[in-house]
């Protein structure tokens, strides 16, 4: 199984087979001051053949900061998919899923979430929290 | 174990999952109690905003 993409939101939900997103692709959080929660929307693709995908799998969500050091604590879910009766023969098999990370940020800089299935890492998705109030070009 | 229709909130601080229906849930129940907005990013103020200020 692999993470065909994942990326961050203003909001996100998924249902259905199909995601629900708002300002995707947003990689700058400004809050007014520090330390400040954030509020992570992530949609995950994920892809793999339709055996793996029914299978029980676990999902996990790091943050990582500037120098590499975990936010935090990791969150997993568990997670297992339908089978779906009507995929087309040499497709695979998908699943959507919408996690909304928080955490608390202490320091301007880069971060990024860090996606792992079963204990593997598939996927980082960068993002950046500044103070300042102008968006850098 | 999840269902990927589900969007869940995963509180690194204690690395907590909930499915967000269940905190709606529990808001609708308890409306006293502070509930996390689950989908809501920070965004940088407005022109007009910091000229106000």
């Amino acid at each position: 199984m692999r993470v065909d993409w994942a990326t961050l939101a203003r909001y996100a939900e998924s249902s259905g087979g199909l995601a629900t997103m708002v300002g995707a692709g947003i990689d700058t959080y400004y809050p007014p001051e520090l330390p400040a929660p954030i509020v992570l929307p992530l949609t995950v693709q994920l892809r793999g053949g339709q055996d793996e995908m029914i299978q029980p799998h676990q999902i996990s969500f790091r943050i990582l900061d500037s120098n590499l050091e975990q936010v935090g604590e990791e969150g997993t879910l568990g997670f297992q998919s339908e089978p779906n009766p009507s995929i087309e023969e040499g497709w695979e098999a998908g699943v959507l899923l919408t996690v909304v990370s928080q955490f608390l940020a202490e320091y301007e800089g880069p971060y990024s979430i860090e996606i792992a299935i079963d204990g593997e890492h598939k996927k980082s998705v960068p993002f950046r929290v500044l103070t300042s109030g102008e968006p850098e070009v | 174990m999840v269902s990927p229709s589900e969007v869940v909130l995963i509180d690194h601080a204690t690395g907590t999952v909930t499915p967000v229906d269940d905190i709606l849930a529990a808001a609708l129940l308890d409306k006293a109690r502070a509930v996390p907005t689950a989908a809501v990013a920070v965004l940088p103020p407005d022109e007009e905003d910091i000229e106000n200020e």
